[in-house]
């Protein structure tokens, strides 16, 4: 391509081809640096000036050992991980709850009630990131991660949003290839019972039922179930079947 | 260790009872549990469609003679998903119709075994076979439209995965048409990141057909 980097995307053919280009030029690199300087280019031209390829933490966790390509603003960057606003930013509870790409816009939070995620976006425009968009991850061992890109001011067509869509999994994938070490999902806690129970607990199955399957006492089923839940330090069933999901002890 | 047993029309009659058990399987899943639009419920609580023919081959996985996984390949020189259903998620690439490109559909794990790690590892040695199954047969690639979910996965297994057209929306899931490559890294690539047997799970049995029409092989495999 040799449309400059600050040149704008109009026509939905010059949107595709753009992006199939980018694929295949990101298939042939060897190294970090060339992959970030190449999508960085490649997403000023749809008015994205940050953009971070990371994965997620577990409530209470740490964002910065989890991030693979960082191409923030320096500030930013250093004020979201000094600060730990990866705890109550909008955007990235909302990456928890969807498999599809999303505008942050449509990750909705109420300034009232929630006034630090208010807060955390109110940082981020700051820094001339007041529009943004995701691409959430979801990998097969419970890892959650996200293609993230921000810009002052971004339009993006329905046309714009899959190349995006597209480009960002595979940015995600040669991100994954490149950096070393690689992020690793958290330990695991459970035992091998504990996940076992809670996994028929998951699909709806109740103390009584999980007990006549697995040919136990239903005290025993219990007795797992609050060993998880203390593990885990959640308030209830539901509570511990989803941090179990959510952490990938247990599968869908 | 999980069997994958290629079974073709060639020999179809040694796996009746596993066919008619994998078509159950299917309408259990694909209409009763994902309930997929365009498919409807069927009296005999079979699952087909038009692409199952004589030309269609299924890898069936079989634990103690129970159908526990699986998946469909069909040519794509004639009528298949991509090009008769979903070509618009073909439109930069075009749809790829060779003899030696195998269109891939209905991957399955029977619901009862996708508890813990066992539900992963059916599926990841089920899609090894596939390549597997490739590789003997001489096939150069896989087309497959699907949830692009599946796409960082493939990418991790180090495959080599084109895109054919944008991802788009259908049926609220975000679906992706790919063509991937059958080499020898790829079935090295899934084995070692899914922690797999580096030896195959593929049995044939009975007459063989080869998938590509006049090919001639010799199966590295007792005729049973």
């Amino acid at each position: 391509m040799t449309v400059p980097g600050n040149d704008m995307i109009e026509d939905m053919s010059g949107v595709s081809r753009a992006a199939f280009d980018f694929i295949d030029e990101i298939e042939r690199m060897s190294d970090q640096r060339s992959l970030m300087v190449r999508l960085d280019s490649e997403l000023k031209r749809y008015g994205f000036h940050a953009w971070l390829i990371t994965g997620l933490p577990n409530p209470g966790g740490r964002i910065d050992p989890l991030m693979m390509l960082n191409g923030w603003p320096r500030g930013w960057s250093d004020l979201y991980t000094r600060q730990n606003l990866v705890q109550n930013d909008p955007v990235v509870a909302h990456c928890f709850r969807s498999t599809a790409p999303f505008e942050w816009t449509d990750a909705p939070y109420d300034a009232v009630t929630n006034p630090r995620a208010k807060e955390v976006m109110d940082r981020a425009s700051d820094f001339r990131m007041n529009r943004g968009f995701c691409v959430p991850i979801h990998t097969s061992d419970g890892f959650q991660a996200v293609v993230t890109m921000a810009g002052e001011r971004v339009e993006l067509s329905g046309h714009a949003k899959r190349a995006l869509h597209l480009m960002a999994l595979y940015a995600y994938g040669k991100a994954v290839d490149l950096c070393a070490p690689k992020p690793f999902p958290p330990a695991r806690l459970l035992t091998r019972r504990e996940r076992e129970v809670l996994q028929w607990a998951a699909t709806g199955k109740s103390s009584w039922e999980i007990s006549q399957i697995l040919g136990v006492a239903e005290c025993t089923v219990t007795a797992h179930i609050k060993a998880a839940s203390a593990k885990f330090d959640t308030p209830n069933r539901v509570a511990t079947v989803v941090a179990a999901l959510r952490r990938g002890e247990i599968s869908f | 260790m999980l069997q994958v047993h290629v079974v073709t029309d060639a020999n179809r009659h040694l796996y009746e009872r596993e066919l008619d058990e994998h078509h159950q399987i299917r309408h259990r899943i694909y209409i009763e549990e994902l309930h997929w639009r365009g498919l409807t419920p069927r009296a005999d609580k079979r699952e087909y469609d038009q692409f199952d023919t004589a030309e269609t081959v299924y890898l069936l996985g079989l634990e103690q003679g129970r159908v526990v996984g699986g998946l469909r390949l069909v040519p794509t020189t004639g009528s298949h998903l991509i090009n008769d259903v979903f070509s618009r998620f073909a439109s930069e690439r075009g749809v790829p119709r060779r003899s030696d490109i195998a269109e891939w559909t209905r991957i399955f794990v029977v619901p009862e075994r996708r508890e813990e790690h066992t539900g992963s590892k059916i599926g990841s040695t089920v899609i090894a076979s596939m390549i597997d199954y490739g590789l003997e047969e001489g096939l150069s690639g896989i087309s497959v439209v699907m949830n692009t979910f599946w796409l960082p996965k493939f990418l991790k297994y180090k495959w080599r995965v084109r895109p054919l057209g944008l991802p788009d929306v259908h049926d609220e899931e975000w679906l992706s048409a790919v063509l991937i490559d059958v080499t020898p890294e790829a079935l090295a690539g899934i084995r070692s990141a899914c922690g797999l047997e580096h030896r195959s799970a593929l049995v044939r049995r009975g007459p063989a057909r080869p998938f590509i029409p006049g090919r001639h092989y010799v199966p590295d495999v007792a005729v049973a």
